[in-house]
């Protein structure tokens, strides 16, 4: 009996350990995509310098916040539509 | 949709040591990653002029200002993401919260 319950720890274990690694490689994917797509709109070309200009830093936060904005849409849209 | 990663410190200590391990491996092919995309894009947003083998100083210069431009970027992106992140987990705690104090 002893048995079953240990092998019963460890298969919710392993089944939690995959989900967070899932989940980890989702944030880390949803993070490249945004420094991405946030460095195509707002890096000023032709590359005058290397330091980011003020334009450029509220360029970016603004991207940020708006890119965070349709995360949360998306989600709610697919959350949602899956009920 | 999102698996709050606080309940990480639920697991057994072995699956928590995997996860550690599973994160150093994922940072390194991240960094691995990032390497070859930074050059393929200073690549090409720099590099036009095929007549020589070398690059030209203009070349040269731009290569470094893309990738220190790119460097700020992906660190300032990287703050708000954190700032975002720990809102929004912050936030799924309250509602929990008050969930469970609701009950």
């Amino acid at each position: 009996m002893a048995d079953a319950s240990e092998a019963e720890k460890n298969m919710v274990a392993a089944a939690a350990l995959s989900m967070a690694t899932t989940e980890l490689e989702y944030r880390v994917s949803l993070l490249n995509s945004m420094v991405a797509t946030c460095h195509e709109r707002c890096a000023a070309r032709p590359y005058k310098e290397g330091q980011l200009s003020v334009g450029e830093n509220s360029c970016l936060d603004r991207c940020c916040a708006k890119y965070w904005q349709v995360v949360a849409i998306v989600g709610q849209l697919l959350g949602s539509q899956k009920q | 949709m999102n698996f709050p990663l606080d309940s990480v410190q639920d697991l057994p200590d072995d699956a928590k040591m995997a996860l550690a391990g599973a994160l150093e491996q994922m940072q390194v092919r991240d960094s691995l990653k990032m390497y070859n995309k930074l050059v393929e894009r200073c690549f090409k947003e720099c590099v036009e002029d095929m007549r020589s083998k070398a690059l030209t100083g203009k070349e040269e210069q731009c290569v470094s200002k893309c990738c220190e431009k790119f460097m700020h970027v992906t660190a300032r992106v990287g703050m708000r993401f954190q700032e975002f992140f720990s809102q929004m987990e912050q936030q799924a705690a309250a509602a929990a919260g008050a969930a469970g104090a609701g009950k």
